[in-house]
Formats: C-alpha cells, sequence, structure tokens
C-alpha cells in the first residue's frame, strides 16, 4: 500500500518542516529510484531468497543478506574489541568502555569449563532486553550445527551469530549451512583449511579459536601465527602447485587460489580465545588479526569497566608502546585463568566434527594427551 | 609545471577504529597522485590536505578520541580549519551536530565532532538484517560538459545499520547529494515517537538516547516491540502545538498537499523500501543519506567496501580543489 510522508513531523524549533523537504527537493540528481520492493522478508526456509554476490547495480530495491552486506559489518568492526556479556548491565559497561559489539550469553567460557553440563543457546528474552540497551551491534552463540538454533536467533534479529564451539557440539560431522541465511555468521578456525572450510560454508567473518575461558594467549597466539604462516606460504606457491595444496588443507580448491592471489583471506579475521590484558589484545593485533573478541577476560577480572576501556585503547594504539604501558598500568589483578592449558579436560579449540580422515574407524595409535583424548579413544591406547 | 591533475594530495583516514583500510585502498586507487595516512594521534593530523572519518563504531571513536586530544584537534580541523573532510556512516554521525537513538550508557552522551547542521538518526533501518544494497545517485560528476554514461550510472549503496539525516537547517547552505523513502525500524519508531514528544513540548534537542521500546506487558511469557502508529497527514492539527497559529496551519496544510502530489508523481517511480524489522508504514518517511555542505561530505552508505571508486574521485578532487585554493 502507499502512504504519504506523515505531515505532523514538525521540527518547529529548528525551522525544519516539511515545506523544507518540498523545496530541498528541487536539485539536479535524481532521488533514489526504486522500481519495487524486492525482498520480503520471511520467516520460513522455504521463502528464503538467497541473495549473492552483485553489487547492488541490477536497479531493483534494497537487497538483503548479500555477502558485500554480511562481510560488510565485520568490516565496521575492525580494530575494535568485542565484549562477552551476560546481562544488561554488563551490555551497558562494555558499551560505555568502547565496545564495539556485545556477545549476549548466559555463561561466559571459564564457567562453562568450571561447570560444565549443556551450554546452549541464550534465552532470547536476554538477547532482545541488551538489544534494547545498547546501540552497538549485539551477537549471539549458537551451537556448532545447531541450525534451528540459528533460525532463532535471527528471527531475534542478532546483528551476527557465532556458530561456537564453547558451546557443546550439536551435530559432530556438519556445520550450519550459513548460505542459506540472510543473518551473517562468525566462525572459529586453528588453521588455514578450517578457515576455508567455514568461509565455503558461508560465514562472513572469522576468529581464532584460542582456548576460551582460560584467560591463556598461547592458543589464540598458535591459531593466529599458523592461519598466517599457511597463508604466506600460499603466496610462495607456483600456481600449478596449488590443487594439492587445496587436497592437502582440505579446503576448496578456489578458496585456496583466490587467497594465494591476494595474499590475505577473504573476510576478516579477528582474535579470540584468552585475551585477558591490552598486551594480550595489542600482540593479537600486531600478529595480523584485525580486531579482538575478549570473554571471561572482562568480567572475570578485578576492575571490569577500567580493564575494558584499557584494552579497547590497547586495540587501536597496539603499535605504540608509549600507550600500552599507560593502560596497562594500574588495571588491578587479570583474570588468574588456566595455565595447564594441555592438561585441562575441557578442550573447546579442537572441537571441529567432520574428521574425515578417519571414518568411523578407531583412529590410528597416537600418544593420548589428557583427560579428555583418553576417554575419546580408549584406555586400550598408549596412555599419557 | 603540474597540471591540477598531478598535484598530490596527502589525505588522512581516521584510524581510531573501523574500516578505514578499506578508504585507504579506494583513496589510492581512484587517484595515483594521492596518498594516505593513518591518523591515531593529533601529531598525526598535521600535513593532510583532507580527512575521511570512516565507517565503524561512533560510540568507540568517540571514547578513544576523547581519551587523546584528538577530538578537540579534529574540531579544529574540520569547523577551524575546513579541512576537506568524508564521513562515510558513523563519520556521518560524528559530523553531525544533533543526534537521536544515541548511546544512553555514555557519560555526558556520544562525543560528536559536528560541522553539519543536521539531525543524524543511528540505525534507522534497523539490525544487521535490515542492513541491504541499493542504487543510489552518483556523485556530483567531475566533468563540466555531458555526463559520461559511465560517470552517471547508479551507485552501489551499501547500508550497513546505517543512520539516516532526518532533516537539515535551512539556512545552512547544505546540498542534498542522495534521499530514499523508508520506514524506521521498530526501535527508531520509538526514538522518533520520543523526539516529537519533546520537540512539541518545546525542548531543543541537541542529542537524545536510545529508549526503551520493549512492550513486557502483553504477554507474559513473550517480549515484543512497542507498537508506533502514527496518525494520517490529514489530521495535522490535532498535534499542532499551541504556539502554531491558524495561518501556519493552513500553509502546513497546504505544503503536505504539494508533498503528496508529489508523491502520487513519483509513485511509478519510488516506493518505501521493505526492510526487516520495519515499524508500522506509517512511520515512513523520506530521508537523506548523502549531504555536502563547502567542505564537509557525508554518505550514510559505505563506498569503500565496493569496487565503484567514484565518490572517493569526487572527494580526492574536492581536497585537490581546496589544496590549490589554499596554495594561491
Amino acid at each position: 500500500g502507499r502512504y504519504a510522508v506523515p505531515g505532523n513531523i514538525v521540527f518547529q524549533n529548528t525551522k525544519d518542516s516539511q515545506r523544507n523537504l518540498v523545496r530541498k527537493r528541487a536539485f539536479s540528481h535524481t532521488i533514489i529510484q526504486e522500481a519495487e520492493q524486492l525482498h520480503h522478508y520471511q520467516h520460513s526456509n522455504k521463502y528464503r531468497d538467497k541473495m549473492t554476490g552483485t553489487n547492488g547495480s541490477n536497479g531493483n530495491g534494497a537487497k538483503i543478506g548479500t555477502s558485500t552486506v554480511k562481510q560488510g559489518l565485520a568490516q565496521m568492526l575492525k580494530g575494535g574489541v568485542i565484549m562477552d556479556v551476560m546481562n544488561v548491565e554488563q551490555a551497558k559497561i562494555a558499551e560505555a568502555a568502547g565496545a564495539v559489539a556485545v556477545m549476549a550469553l548466559e555463561r561466559i567460557p571459564a564457567d562453562i569449563r568450571r561447570d560444565g553440563g549443556v551450554a546452549r543457546m541464550s534465552d532470547p528474552a536476554m538477547i532482545l532486553e541488551i538489544k534494547n540497551a545498547v546501540t552497538i551491534p549485539v551477537m549471539a552463540k549458537a551451537r556448532i550445527g545447531h541450525f534451528v538454533e540459528a533460525q532463532i536467533l535471527e528471527a531475534c534479529e542478532i546483528d551476527y551469530i557465532d556458530e561456537s564451539e564453547v558451546l557443546t557440539m550439536a551435530d559432530e560431522v556438519n556445520h550450519i549451512d550459513k548460505n542459506a541465511f540472510n543473518v551473517p555468521f562468525v566462525c572459529g578456525c586453528r588453521n588455514l583449511g578450517e578457515a576455508l572450510r567455514r568461509i565455503a560454508e558461508g560465514c562472513a567473518m572469522l576468529r581464532t579459536k584460542g582456548e576460551a575461558g582460560t584467560g591463556n594467549i598461547v592458543e589464540a597466539v598458535r591459531h593466529a601465527r599458523t592461519v598466517q604462516g599457511e597463508i604466506r606460504r600460499l603466496t610462495t606457491m607456483s600456481k600449478d602447485e596449488l590443487y594439492v595444496a587445496a587436497k592437502e588443507l582440505r579446503a576448496p580448491y578456489e578458496l585456496v587460489k583466490k587467497v594465494a592471489e591476494t595474499g590475505k583471506l577473504p573476510v576478516v579475521n579477528f582474535a579470540a580465545g584468552g585475551v585477558a590484558t591490552p598486551a594480550d589484545a595489542a600482540i593479537m593485533m600486531q600478529l595480523g588479526m584485525d580486531g579482538v573478541f575478549v570473554g571471561s577476560g572482562i568480567f572475570k577480572s578485578e576492575n571490569p569497566a577500567a580493564r575494558a576501556a584499557a584494552i579497547v585503547r590497547a586495540t587501536t594504539h597496539y603499535k605504540d608502546p608509549k600507550v600500552l604501558m599507560e593502560v596497562s598500568t594500574g588495571l588491578g589483578p587479570a583474570m588468574v585463568g588456566i595455565s595447564d592449558i594441555k592438561g585441562d579436560p575441557v578442550n573447546f579449540r579442537d572441537r571441529e566434527g567432520g574428521e574425515y580422515s578417519y571414518e568411523g574407524r578407531v583412529p590410528p595409535k597416537k600418544h593420548l594427551h589428557g583427560a579428555t583424548e583418553t576417554q575419546m579413544y580408549g584406555s586400550s591406547w598408549e596412555r599419557n | 609545471m603540474l597540471s591540477f591533475h598531478e598535484k598530490k594530495v596527502k589525505i588522512g583516514v581516521l584510524a581510531l577504529q573501523g574500516a578505514f583500510e578499506e578508504h585507504q585502498s579506494c583513496l589510492e586507487a581512484s587517484d595515483k597522485h594521492c596518498t594516505t595516512v593513518q591518523v591515531r594521534t593529533v601529531a598525526e593530523l598535521e600535513g593532510l590536505d583532507g580527512i575521511v572519518f570512516p565507517g565503524g563504531e561512533s560510540t568507540a571513536m568517540g571514547l578513544i578520541g576523547t581519551s587523546n586530544g584528538m577530538w578537540d584537534a579534529l574540531k579544529e580541523k574540520v569547523i577551524g580549519s575546513k579541512l576537506p573532510t568524508w564521513g562515510t556512516c558513523a563519520g556521518m554521525i560524528l559530523l553531525a551536530e544533533r543526534c537521536v537513538g544515541a548511546s544512553a550508557v555514555i557519560q555526558d552522551g556520544q562525543s560528536l565532532i559536528g560541522g553539519l547542521n543536521v539531525l543524524v538518526c543511528r540505525n534507522y533501518f534497523g539490525s544487521q538484517i535490515s542492513s541491504f544494497e541499493m542504487e543510489t545517485p552518483p556523485p556530483p560528476s567531475l566533468s563540466s560538459d555531458n555526463e559520461a554514461a559511465e560517470e552517471s550510472a547508479p551507485f552501489p549503496g551499501v547500508f550497513i545499520r546505517a543512520p539516516a539525516i532526518l532533516s537539515v537547517d535551512q539556512n545552512d547552505d547544505i546540498e542534498i547529494l542522495g534521499k530514499v523513502v523508508a520506514t524506521p525500524c521498530r526501535q527508531a519508531a520509538v526514538v522518533l515517537r520520543e523526539l516529537e514528544r519533546k520537540i512539541e513540548a518545546g525542548e531543543n534537542v541537541v542529542q537524545m538516547g536510545v529508549v526503551d521500546a520493549l512492550d513486557r506487558k502483553s504477554h507474559p511469557h513473550q517480549i515484543g516491540y512497542i507498537d508506533v502508529k502514527k496518525e494520517p497527514a490529514t489530521t495535522i492539527n490535532s498535534t499542532a502545538s499551541e504556539n502554531v497559529s491558524a495561518n501556519r496551519a493552513e500553509e502546513e496544510k497546504k505544503d503536505v498537499t504539494i508533498l503528496e502530489e508529489e508523491q502520487q508523481e513519483q509513485k511509478q517511480n519510488t516506493s518505501n523500501i521493505q526492510l526487516p524489522g520495519a515499524s508500522d508504514s506509517t512511520n515512513a518517511r523520506e530521508v537523506i543519506c548523502a549531504v555536502r555542505k563547502q567542505n564537509i561530505l557525508c554518505t550514510a552508505f559505505h563506498p569503500e567496501i565496493t569496487s565503484d571508486t567514484r565518490w572517493h574521485s569526487y572527494f580526492v578532487n574536492m581536497v585537490r580543489e581546496d589544496s590549490v585554493r589554499r596554495s594561491n
């Protein structure tokens, strides 16, 4: 149905009124043209048109859910800090400290590690309350492979879904088909092959997995260096070596070729998993990450508001040691965290699923690390 | 003797946060005599011929920038020295003097730079699910004679959680370069309703934070958004305050009629864009998404994440013209 621009919006005290809009119309450039409304947002899978690729120049109205639009928000988050929050109050503290987005969840990773139990998607009520309270983007986690949790989060109009290894896996073989959604997804990766597999599924933003909830940066550093090193190696290969490189990475050839040509990932890659201090944020930025997720590191520390603001400034001025020194001063204790990651029974980072190389058979003999692997591969194998 | 197009220019891109690298790539790709630098400190502002405020989060930029003296230095450059400045999305918010839908949790409100006397509404179209791509008018042509076909082709506008300019100061010599008719999202509709209440109460609104937009009472186990429905235009008198004289009401009615007639004319060409999360279509209005005032250019959309560099060429030209003018 058609409508008239409502005439009862009169900005009386600023002299801006409908009459001014009428006069302003007389200028030489055409008003933005739209032939028809193009995309009707429907909640049913059946009607969900997948828009891909082309950059808006086919002349027909507004297109949502294109890859440019999905990846575009990640680009706007670059150089920023995304903080885990569990309630409205924490979300407000995060925004006031300079977070570029918040990740809404019911339990932060450190608590999931400690308390166990199945970790699932948050209650939509909490998500809507947080969206209502802040003006920055709000993200939320869905279990790996749980496409219905993703549908629900999309219906909540969440800004980004994190298909997260921190929650209990819902599908130990397949990830979510992220191409089928209009909402963008962020996924974790430990290496280039995993990164490209997630991109093939449709993820619009990446992050390192690190080891969440430990306050220990070692795994995030490992994953960042692995990804960056593998990219550098690809760029040194000759073109005909890329086929085998794709096979060994277990990633699609076209994506491998694109990375080899451009020397970088096709999407934004943030640091995540174990960032606890301004120095941690800065090292990840200097290792080539585009921004930082901070989870347990903020609200498990002694002085969350101050630490959050310090990490934000460190992420901006990551190359300036004087500023880093200043923001690291007088913050109070950081989260205690876990130093012996390999000895810890909880292992988020290795959750990927689809271990095709074993194809349902028992994996070959290997040295087992810790309680998790012993339990997974059985006590008849060599035990650490 | 260098020709105009060969005169080198150095453009800074504010790098406190956001998509600044993308602007650097596009500026340098659009013009081989343009170099760019990232700007995070006051010292890095020296020697620039122009500056770009990139897309990102305006709240974060304000908090980071006010902690190291950048903010006052930027105000001096943009408003005092009238350095050519281009703000995209968050950058547009920073350059506005009045903002609604601002952050409600930052002490003393969001820090803005100002320079453009416009009223901007943050997150007008909604969350990321409502971000969209749409053809927009190209930038004003740089060539003096007939516009080449490529130059006048529509521009791929990418709107990411975009703001929108609700109104411009009539007396302020602001050139409007693009508009769209759109329904605000449900949260923005509630913000705009609150804005109207304040204006009717006689308040001069400079910055207004987001307000509670949730309806928690209708269903015990559900939360939804407040449903804002506006009265149709013909009942304008019912919302007029006592200060509005009968004559003025008459004039307003006439203007509304003019507006409605123009709207009728364009019905074949334009329609309200339909986005997820939109409020009731009675809230729809025309909003402005590209403006220029002298040295300041603003776009609500993001040319830097497309491969079309016409807006970047337009801005480099703005910078070069200003630089030539200053050196003469």
